[in-house]
């Protein structure tokens, strides 16, 4: 269960977390990606989306627990639930939130889908009118009328903001607030009509059920609306998004306008929320009978079908795999590495084009097959043969997408195999190539341009691998050494990283360990509010620790150690009969510590003896031979990676290199206390062995291990500590980087530095690249096959392109505007900020136009806003970054991926059998 | 229901609808249709009367605008009934980078019938058909009635107890179309029930059992084909021997004579006479005549001029 759990906070992480990745600058190999996959580090908190608006624009549309001053105290349990429940978009970090939001989000779908498609269905089915006025009915002359009248509303509040014109009150509340809500009240009116005549004269059981329950839901909500009690009001109004000052209550208790309009939009919020409860369960009921009727014969042959007709008829895989061809005939020709020093550039290149191509192609394969088919199909009529038999829609519509996925299954490891050849000749012939190169070099004395060539070398090869990052949470002392969020902001634009002065107090510092708090918590420990989330980032010791070594051995004993010291904690009033039981168990845990730390010695014994028999060997290899033994008995060094910008500035002598200073804390010494600014020095941990050895613990033989390297600016710098520092540490451990150069600055990133926590098969993380470019390929199939389903296959085309350029490119964008974090405006003010060519910060004057284009906005955003819900999150899917920077796809991403493509792929597709059921395949 | 009415409609209407949903056409008025098992039920009428619609209805491939439609006692929109049936569109729309072969074995993974009947199946009705020389050939290289023999095929695929067959035998040769007949009688005599449309009236008229008229999406005329095209009103008497002098006196001549009397009988004119006379009797007076099912009972009897007082049902349902 914590697993799946996991899996499905991942895949929150990744609806929301890419932008800020997107944003890395290209070159920066950052693993903030192979970060975030590690924790849910998304739920970008409010005190950090100040300081970092990319981060606040990733994690912003998202269902996030802000931390709010405002505790609901007044509320009772159940309220809580209820708002929790009620909420269209919120949810909790745990496992079942994702769930929550996904089937809410899915609900509210299908509610609208289900409005819609009655509403359409009663209209079209409407008997002619007994009384109309000027040709229509009385009911939808005023559906017209309020419609107009409530777009007139939206203009009218825009001109009085503006102050253009003077506000009107009636009774606290802008008038045409009221008559806009008038307006609404006529649309209610409306639908409720439509929808009564309709389904009850179609008598679709089921659908009146749906119906009367939708009303009991609207009453729950009501109910639950105003039961709320008026202490909870600030609360409620600040999770509306109410300005901190709108008054809510009167001095005496009372609601106000505002208050009563904050009652009403919460009531609104949780019946919509309720009433897609209903649509969602009538909807799983349909499905699931559908589902258990579908056999897989009939899929396959669906599939078999979707397969040769894209081969034969449509012929587009053999297109795609002959502009691959050709494409990669030429590719040599434009790919140069950019100068010979970054050959790691190189290699990155390569990866990443071909990977690029792979996807372009398949993804156009995917936007042109898929919503073509069905459409011919039914306009062609073949499918009448099909329908008639006892094939069901669901399987139609599966089979097809299962025939899809065989094709693009088949053109991703055509695509794979050709591009990992080509990799292979290019890359692994330039490795060859470099390694003669030493060899000459060498040959010649030249050790100088050898040791250049092997940087080199080791840059190519660092990535062709699969480097499995793990990343600490980063905060910073400014040169004064006060505790900070960031670092200093050198006053680049799309500069993600902050910077550290260099010879001054100035310090980034990672924590890792499986409990940390937040960054925010632990800088402002008692600050007001509720706390972050803890955050998770240990040290994967068991990884790094090898089986069987000195530094296993002694890790184990603290290990023992640890539980020892927990027993002795709870001796403390512990009952008699308890207290026995204890003890005894203590004695048997002491006697374990002992035996292993006989066995501990024997093994260091052991080493040393080997140590000095190869320095007493007289012949080379077999000093090398012990040497290799006694090593093969210790753990090996734990790789850091960093990628460090410098700024210089002008007061630098250029050419001179910049030196950092690195300093790995143990969680025993107590220069490394989780809050920073805490006066007590206190260690992270307590040394549960502190007693046996006093000061003097041969286990862990230093507590603090620094060094200092000179900075290469785009290289991946290579540092590695003793594995010694991991001993006992539970996880728990701090990294510290120091610039030393005077008047240089050092810029990071938290995922600029991180441990390697073992390095994978290129090969193999290759291959999970590409499945997620198949994922991808997935949710494109789903849309383009639930775009065919209704519309002829020219604008069903168009529409799949839409929704793929959507979540690839505009996917921030959407959600900026749905956070209302858009800059300048919606859409259309922005385009008079374009045309006037005027500021985006400041405010526009309230000319007519800027009026008219606030309440355009005013209207399509909110709609534009929905998008977010229904647009895939395209970009997340696709790894190849990761992979061309010589990261480790986790099989936690990947599972994350598949389960956020589903979570996009099966509503499409079951969207797709609602449309295909209840159409006309003959008309 | 009774388990011997394989399709029952009531009330079907149907009207075709522009985007908006306005209407544009009424395609079938009212029908109420009975055809029971075993039987060979025809649909006829000009282009464009409704009898593809009323197809199209009872397969669920078109939703009705009012009225309902049952085959097997199931709604038509019932997937499940499929198993038993098979249909035949009123052109052969099949996939035409298949093969014969591929077409039947694609339709036939969809019902249940086990690999290797389903093989055995395949061969057969291709043989059947006669398309053994041209099965591996794809459907797109296929002349019309090539089509058209590969699309009955892949109607008998699942060996169904009824068949919906659209225009049969349009584009067929005379040959093919003498075999199709002979293969619905062939059917027929296997106890399938079968529902053809044409205009064909000549092969309508040799393998019906009961036939429907339909005139603009209104059902004309419904009965036994025998029964259709029996004219009450006229008296038919053979003779033998018969003097010519005795022509004029020949009632007096046979009463009173008792001249060897062959038979006296009703004559029968062609399906194609009265076909015609319906479509120009409806045409003069759109409305005027509508029937029930009246299996066995006698054509309504019409005057040469075509003014024929309208008899009690159609009277009644007229208003
Ligand atoms: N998809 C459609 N949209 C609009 N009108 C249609 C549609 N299909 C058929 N019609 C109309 O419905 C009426 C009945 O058509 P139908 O195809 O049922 O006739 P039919 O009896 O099969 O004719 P034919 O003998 O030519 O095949 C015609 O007036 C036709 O124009
Ligand atoms: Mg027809």
């Amino acid at each position: 269960m914590s697993a799946l759990s996991l899996f499905l906070l991942l895949a929150w992480a990744q609806a929301g977390g890419e932008p800020a990745a997107a944003a890395d600058p290209a070159a920066s190999p950052s693993p903030s990606q192979g970060a975030s996959a590690e924790s849910p580090d998304t739920s970008a908190p409010a005190a950090e989306a100040g300081a970092n608006p990319v981060a606040a624009a990733a994690g912003g549309a998202l269902p996030v627990v802000q931390p709010t001053a405002l505790l609901a105290e007044e509320l009772a349990n159940w309220q809580k639930w209820a708002l929790l429940i009620g909420d269209p978009i919120r949810t909790v970090p745990v496992w079942w939130g994702p769930i929550l939001s996904w089937v809410k989000i899915v609900s509210l779908a299908g509610l609208l889908g289900w409005v819609g498609a009655w509403v359409m269905a009663s209209l079209r089915g409407r008997r002619r009118a007994r009384v109309t006025i000027g040709g229509a009915r009385p009911l939808d002359a005023a559906l017209l009328l309020a419609i107009l009248i409530g777009i007139g509303c939206v203009f009218v509040r825009q001109a009085q903001q503006s102050e253009q014109l003077p506000q009107v009150d009636v009774a606290g509340v802008a008038l045409a607030s009221l008559v806009g809500m008038l307006c609404l009240g006529v649309g209610a009116a409306w639908l409720e009509t439509v929808l009564w005549s309709g389904i009850l004269r179609e008598r679709r059981i089921g659908d009146v059920l749906v119906l009367v329950g939708m009303h009991l839901a609207l009453l729950v909500a009501v109910g639950i609306a105003l039961s709320m009690p008026s202490g909870a009001m600030p609360y409620l109004g600040a999770r509306l998004g109410f300005p901190p000052d709108a008054t809510l209550l009167t001095p005496e208790g009372e609601l106000t306008p505002s208050g009563v309009v904050a009652i009403v939009l919460i009531g609104v919020q949780m019946a919509l929320t309720l009433m897609g409860f209903v649509v969602f369960l009538r909807i799983a009921l349909l499905v699931l009978g559908e589902v258990s009727a579908i056999r897989p014969r009939r899929l396959y042959a669906m599939g078999k079908f979707s397969w040769v007709e894209s081969f034969r008829k449509t012929r587009i895989p053999w297109a795609v795999l002959a502009i691959f061809l050709l494409i990669l005939a030429f590719t040599h020709w434009f790919l140069q590495p950019p100068d010979s020093q970054r050959q790691a550039e190189l290699s990155r290149l390569y990866v990443g084009t071909l990977m690029l191509l792979s996807s372009v192609l398949l993804t156009v394969m995917v936007a042109v097959l898929t919503p073509i088919t069905l459409p011919n199909d039914i306009r062609f009529q073949t499918i009448f043969t099909v329908v008639t038999k006892p094939v069901r829609r669901l399987e139609i519509i599966w089979g097809r997408m299962l025939g899809f996925m065989g094709v693009v299954t088949a053109l991703v490891l055509a695509l794979g195999g050709i591009s990992l050849l080509y990799l292979e000749r290019n890359i692994g012939g330039r490795i060859e190539q470099l390694r003669q190169e030493i060899a000459e070099a060498r040959e010649a004395g030249l050790d100088n341009q050898a040791g250049l060539l092997e940087a080199q070398l080791d840059q190519l090869q660092t990535r062709r691998s699969a480097r499995l990052p793990v990343g600490g949470s980063l905060t910073f002392v400014d040169s004064l050494g006060e505790p900070r969020i960031k670092g200093i902001d050198v006053g680049q634009e799309l500069e993600i990283r902050s910077f550290v002065e260099g010879a001054t107090q100035a310090e980034a510092s990672w924590l890792f360990g499986p409990m940390i708090p937040h960054p925010v918590d632990r800088l402002f420990p008692n600050r007001p509010g509720e706390r972050y989330p803890m955050l998770s980032m240990p040290v994967p010791v068991g990884l790094l620790l090898h089986e069987g070594t000195i530094e296993d051995l002694a890790n184990d004993i603290y290990t023992v150690a640890y539980e020892r010291a927990e027993l002795e904690a709870r001796k403390q009033g512990a009952e008699p009969s308890e207290l026995s039981r204890l003890n005894a168990e203590v004695s048997r845990l002491e006697e374990q510590e002992q035996g292993l730390l006989r066995e501990y010695e024997a093994l260091v014994a052991r080493y040393s003896d080997l140590v000095q028999q190869a320095e007493a060997a007289g012949d080379a290899p077999e000093a090398a031979r012990l040497r290799e033994q006694a090593e093969a008995l210790r753990s090996p060094d734990v790789p850091v990676q960093m990628t460090f910008t410098v700024y210089r500035t002008t007061k630098g002598r250029p050419g001179e290199p910049v030196y950092a200073s690195i300093r790995v804390v143990h969680p025993f010494s107590a220069e490394a206390p989780m809050y920073p600014g805490s006066r007590e020095n206190s260690p992270l941990l307590i040394d549960p062995l502190a007693r046996r050895f006093g000061g003097n613990n041969p286990l862990i033989p230093e507590l603090v291990h620094s060094d200092t390297f000179d900075v290469k600016e785009y290289y991946t710098n290579k540092w590695a500590f003793p594995a010694s520092m991991l001993v006992g540490s539970q996880g728990y451990l701090t990294i510290q980087v120091q610039c030393l150069s005077p008047t240089q600055y050092l810029g990071m990133a938290e995922g600029d530095l991180f441990l390697v926590a073992s390095q994978g098969s290129f090969l193999a993380n290759y291959m999970k690249g590409l499945a997620g470019i198949w994922l991808q390929a997935m949710v494109l199939t789903a849309i383009g096959v639930w775009a065919g389903t209704f519309l002829s296959w020219p604008v069903a085309l168009l529409i799949t392109v839409f929704f793929f350029a959507a979540g690839e490119i505009f996917f921030p964008i959407l959600n900026q505007l749905a956070t209302g974090q858009m800059i300048g405006g919606g859409p259309f003010e922005s385009m008079i900020r374009m045309v006037s060519h005027s500021n985006q910060m400041t405010e526009l004057d309230a000319t007519l136009g800027v009026i008219l284009a606030k309440s355009l906005d005013a209207i399509v955003v909110p709609i534009m806003s929905l998008l977010i819900f229904v647009v895939p999150n395209f970009s997340a899917m696709d790894l190849s970054n990761l992979v061309a920077d010589g990261f480790a796809i986790q099989w936690a991403t990947l599972g994350a991926n598949i389960l956020l493509a589903l979570s996009y792929a099966v509503p499409f597709s079951i969207a797709a059998y609602f449309i295909l059921k209840n159409r006309e395949v003959a008309a | 229901m009774n388990s011997d009415v394989i399709i029952e409609t009531r009330n079907l209407t149907k009207v075709y609808r522009d985007f908006w949903g306005r209407p544009k056409v009424l395609a079938l008025k009212a029908l109420d249709l009975k055809v029971h098992r075993g039987e060979i039920f025809g649909l006829l009428g000009p282009n464009g009367s409704g009898k593809t619609t009323t197809i199209k209805l009872l397969l669920g491939l078109l939703f009705p605008t009012e009225g309902e439609a049952f085959l097997f006692g199931e709604p038509a929109t019932n997937v499940a009934k499929n198993e038993r049936i098979g249909y035949l569109p009123e052109e052969s729309y099949l996939y035409k980078f298949l093969n014969a072969e591929e077409t039947l074995h694609f339709y036939g993974r969809l019902f249940k019938i086990d690999p290797a009947e389903r093989k055995k199946r395949v061969d057969q009705l291709i043989d059947m058909v006669g398309l053994s020389a041209a099965k591996h050939r794809q459907v797109r290289e296929y002349s019309k009635g090539m089509q058209r023999r590969i699309g009955l095929a892949q109607a008998l695929i699942n060996d169904p107890e009824m068949i919906l067959l659209d225009e049969p035998t349009s584009g067929l040769d005379p040959i093919g179309t003498s075999e199709i007949k002979d293969r619905i009688r062939e059917l027929r005599e296997r106890g399938k029930t079968i529902v053809l449309s044409g205009h064909l009236l000549a092969d309508m008229q040799d393998i019906c059992d009961r036939i429907a008229i339909l005139h603009r999406g209104e059902l004309k005329e419904l009965g036994q084909v025998r029964d259709l095209l029996t004219v009450q009103d006229v008296t038919q008497i053979k003779t033998k021997d018969l003097p010519p002098a005795a022509l004029t006196e020949i009632e007096e001549v046979v009463r009173r004579h008792g001249a060897e009397l062959l038979g006296v009988d009703h004559p029968t004119t062609t399906l194609e006479e009265l076909f015609l006379r319906i479509v120009r009797d409806s045409e003069l007076h759109p409305g005027r005549r509508r029937v029930g099912d009246r299996p066995g009972m006698p054509a309504p009897p019409a005057g040469e001029d075509g003014s024929s007082a309208p008899t009690a049902p159609a009277a009644g349902r007229a208003s």
